[in-house]
């Protein structure tokens, strides 16, 4: 037997639902998803965007775990100044396959290959994207590249880092090529995913979801894939390049040739810039979602927050140079890039206002999702303030290439991005799994992470402040205690991950059945059983409220509970 | 979908790219004569008073009279055609080997090119010995002709004129020769001169052995009065002349350019039917 929900206010149609679901034989004409068919065979052919989703749900954790082992070999490399448990060659290829791993196969990937693929279609009330059989192709494309890079990083792997910069990554003697050519071959599954998403959402909204009913959610995703769409193409491009010159050595970058080494920069920072919001606006979306439902309001600013996504999309191609400070770019572009860099800022500040809005005057339920969002509203402040100084020319050409750099990023992209992947699985797990999770352990774990989190960063940027380089082997002896702190953090981080995997494999074995909707939300994608059937709804289409986060206003008590 | 068409060309591109590098490397094929040589080489002459001096963009010798081999006299000009950009060399006919080599490798080029000859562009050729008659320059243009499988009346003159007009029109486009007393020889650059349509020069193709991508991006380029998008144009915005190397090069920010725009466009493209159904059908607000 289902919880029941409390004081619900969940539409007939899940309540229709609820009881067929109830019955807990598994026998009734809808099965879920997860139950309908079962052999492996029935999993690798499914053109089902939520088992889809589940299946990149579970190679992103996969590569999320191989990334993090490395940093924490990383971290243990930089307990004494000098060498500690590997030599410098292993150090190189450490924290290149850590870059690589955690940017191309967790961060870019995370939110919308999982979270997009199973939740969109349910957002849009569609039975599944547009291309379903595109989707499937897509994972296989992910799983192609990601098999070859990492073929790669056991065959020698790279010590350029990963950024690829030349010249260097055209003369290295590790195995580079496969490396990027893995990375080129995930980068169509970003565009076939994106392009995907873009027509799901033009073609397949459920009769009475205009746009400005849409969830937020589904506005940062749209954001998020015109962003791949427009960029990725780019850095295939340009890796393509790289391979070629590494492998036939044409001397595209190679000034004493004719080429240009600083043309590499200004390529690969043109996407990889994008890219950034590629990571950070999936979670943008996400805690949009979450403050509302969690707040018990709708969201404040609907409108500012789905304009400045697209705002912080189109800013966000015109910033790169913001990478390039120290690499004789003229001071005028600089000062370009600098003021263009600080206008995503003002984007991003608007999102967090209105998030604040949201909370404001909100009976708050403090869940473990919401403990994700207080983590994220803090890291989103913290490093994009320390992102609008690193912005800052005069300032970067000494933090450049620092710790300082390393704990930015590290606390914009890093922890915008971990805590909105945190936040949506514990979201979301009652509904792609049917089951709940102890709410208890997740927010031991959730203040674990975001502790852990800080104490390994706030570190580096002091490390950084004080002229710790990044990348280096070794360092003087005076910064020891700094690098102590940082690998304590770590550790505290990865423990708190660890309890996450242990309390959430127990549910999916053991755990209670969810309620349909446990947190009473109003998201759309909540207006149908949980796990959803095969084809998301059964019976006649849900009705869709007003206006997308539809909570009852406490200050107007005569409106009316459900739809 | 067409980023992965942008991408496909990219690679195509690095292939033809590494498959047309060892044609360069090949060393000359002839030893024997050191001018050859250094011309095959790229290198500058060793002659004194033999070179080119770069006259990009300026116009050539416009009045400088010629009689062609028919027996036609008239003023330089009067052998431009509109819209056409020319191919100039500069030769003798009893020259024993370089003007050979240059021209007959003009004409491997010619017909390897894409374009073609009377309607894309013309030819000139121009005596520099005041000595060749208008009857050698026909005696010369039907071997020539023949050679390349073009009729009689194909688009590319051969003139003769006085050491005074002659002058005129190398000085014009910088080509610096001398005779010499003892072998009875002009010594020379090898060099083919790109001519715009309304006679400015537009490129130099130095050597022996002409890239063929070259000569036809040259003379893409060299018409570039010709108002209107072609697809000549569109690929020659992906190379660029590069000085040093005398070549066109790969210009990857062309590429860029045009990868860019094709994903761009056909984003666009896809977004504005998708809203345009949706508006239509009133379903979007
Ligand atoms: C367990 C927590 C983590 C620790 C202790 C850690 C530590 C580090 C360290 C020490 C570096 C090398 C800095 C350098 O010298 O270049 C680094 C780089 C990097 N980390 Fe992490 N990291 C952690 C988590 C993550 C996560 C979760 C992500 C992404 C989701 C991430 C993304 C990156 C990236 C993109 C780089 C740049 C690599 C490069 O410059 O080549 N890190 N990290
Ligand atoms: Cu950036």
């Amino acid at each position: 037997m289902s919880l029941p929900v409390t004081g619900s206010t969940s539409p007939e149609a899940v309540a229709a639902h609820e009881g067929a679901h109830g019955d807990a034989h598994g026998e009734h004409a809808h099965p879920s998803y997860l139950t309908d068919g079962t052999t492996i065979k029935s999993w690798l052919l499914t053109v089902d965007h939520k088992r889809i989703g589940v299946m990149f749900l579970f190679f992103v954790l996969l590569f999320f775990l191989v990334g993090g082992i490395y940093a924490l070999l990383v971290r243990i490399e930089l307990l004494t100044p000098g060498p500690t448990i590997m030599d410098a060659m292993a150090y190189n290829r450490a924290f290149t396959l850590h870059g690589v791993v955690m940017v191309f196969l967790f961060m870019i990937p995370a939110i919308p290959a999982v979270f997009g693929n199973f939740m969109l279609p349910l957002m849009v009330g569609a039975k599944d994207v547009a291309f379903p059989r595109l989707n499937l192709l897509s994972l296989y494309i992910f799983l192609t590249g990601a098999s070859l890079a990492i073929w790669g990083m056991l065959h020698g792997g790279a010590d350029t880092g990963w950024t690829f910069y030349t010249p260097y990554s055209t003369q290295t003697t590790t195995t580079l090529a496969p490396i990027l050519f893995g990375v080129f071959i995930t980068g169509f599954s970003s565009i076939v995913t994106g392009l995907n998403f873009i027509v799901t959402v033009h073609t397949m909204r459920a009769p009475g979801i205009t746009w400005f009913k849409l969830p937020l959610f589904v506005w940062a995703i749209y954001a998020t894939s015109i962003i791949q769409v427009l960029a990725t193409p780019v850095i295939g491009l340009l890796l393509l390049l790289v391979i070629g010159e590494n492998v036939f050595n044409f001397g595209m970058f190679d000034p004493a040739r004719g080429g240009d080494p600083v043309l590499f920069q200004h390529l690969f920072w043109f996407y990889s810039h994008p890219a950034v919001y590629i990571m950070v606006l999936p979670t943008f979306g996400v805690m949009s979602e979450i403050v509302s439902a969690f707040s018990r309001k709708n969201i404040f600013g609907y409108r500012a927050v789905a304009y400045s996504s697209i705002g912080i999309a189109f800013v966000g191609f015109f910033a790169w140079g913001h990478h390039m400070f120290v690499s004789g770019q003229s001071t005028f572009d600089g000062a370009i890039f600098s003021v263009l860099s600080m206008l995503v800022g003002v984007f991003t500040a608007i999102k967090v206002f209105n998030w604040v809005g949201t909370v404001y005057r909100g009976a708050v339920d403090f869940k473990t999702p919401f403990a994700y969002f207080c983590g994220f509203i803090y890291f989103t402040v913290f490093g994009g303030m320390t992102g609008i100084a690193v912005a800052t020319m005069s300032l970067d050409v000494s933090w450049h290439d620092t710790y300082f750099v390393v704990a930015h990023f590290h606390f914009i992209m890093v922890g915008g991005t971990v805590m909105g992947f945190l936040a949506a699985l514990h979201y979301w797990f009652p509904k792609m799994f049917g089951k709940t999770y102890h709410d208890g352990w997740g927010l031991v774990s959730a203040a674990l992470i975001i502790l852990g989190f800080n104490f390994t960063f706030i570190p580096q940027f002091l490390l950084g402040n004080s002229g710790m380089p990044r990348r280096y082997y070794e360092y003087p002896a005076r910064f020891q205690a700094l690098h102590v702190a940082s690998t304590a953090g770590a550790t505290v981080l990865a423990l708190g991950l660890v309890i996450v995997a242990i309390y959430l494999i127990h549910s999916l074995v053991a755990g209670k059945r969810a309620a349909a909707n446990p947190w009473n939300s109003k998201g759309y994608e909540w207006m149908t059983a949980s796990p959803p059937p095969t084809h998301n709804f059964v019976g006649p289409q849900p009705v869709y409220p007003e206006e997308p986060h539809f909570y009852v206003d406490p200050k107007k008590a005569e409106a009316p509970d459900a739809v | 979908m067409r980023s992965p068409l942008s991408n496909l060309a990219a690679v195509l591109a690095l292939l033809a790219l590494a498959a047309t590098a060892p044609a360069h490397a090949l060393p000359g094929k002839f030893e024997s004569d050191d001018v050859i040589r250094r011309a095959q080489s790229g290198e500058p002459p060793p002659l004194q008073g033999v070179d080119v001096v770069e006259k990009l963009g300026e116009p050539v010798a416009l009045q400088a009279r010629f009689t062609d081999d028919t027996g036609r006299e008239g003023p330089f000009a009067s052998w431009l055609q509109p819209g056409k950009p020319v191919l100039l060399t500069l030769v003798f006919y009893r020259c024993k080997m370089l003007c050979n080599l240059v021209v007959n490798d003009q004409v491997r080029a010619m017909k390897e090119l894409g374009l073609k000859l009377g309607q894309d562009y013309s030819v000139l050729t121009v005596s520099i010995d005041p000595k060749d008659t208008p009857a050698e320059s026909q005696e010369r243009r039907g071997r020539y002709l023949q050679s390349m499988g073009k009729p009689l009346d194909a688009d590319w003159r051969f003139l003769t004129g006085t050491e005074q007009n002659i002058r005129a029109l190398a000085d014009s486009v910088g080509f610096k020769y001398t005779y010499d007393e003892a072998t009875k020889q002009y010594a020379h650059p090898a060099v083919v001169q790109v001519l715009s349509p309304t006679g400015t020069v537009s490129r130099y193709l130095y050597g022996t052995s002409f890239r063929t991508q070259d000569v036809g991006l040259a003379l893409v380029e060299a018409r570039q009065n010709k108002v209107g998008l072609s697809l000549e144009r569109i690929i020659l915005s992906c190379f660029k002349y590069d000085a040093a190397s005398r070549r066109y090069g790969f210009y990857i920010f062309g590429f860029l350019r045009l990868g860019a725009l094709a994903v761009f466009g056909a984003l666009s493209a896809m977004l504005v039917v998708l809203w345009r159904r949706e508006l239509k059908k009133g379903t979007a607000v």
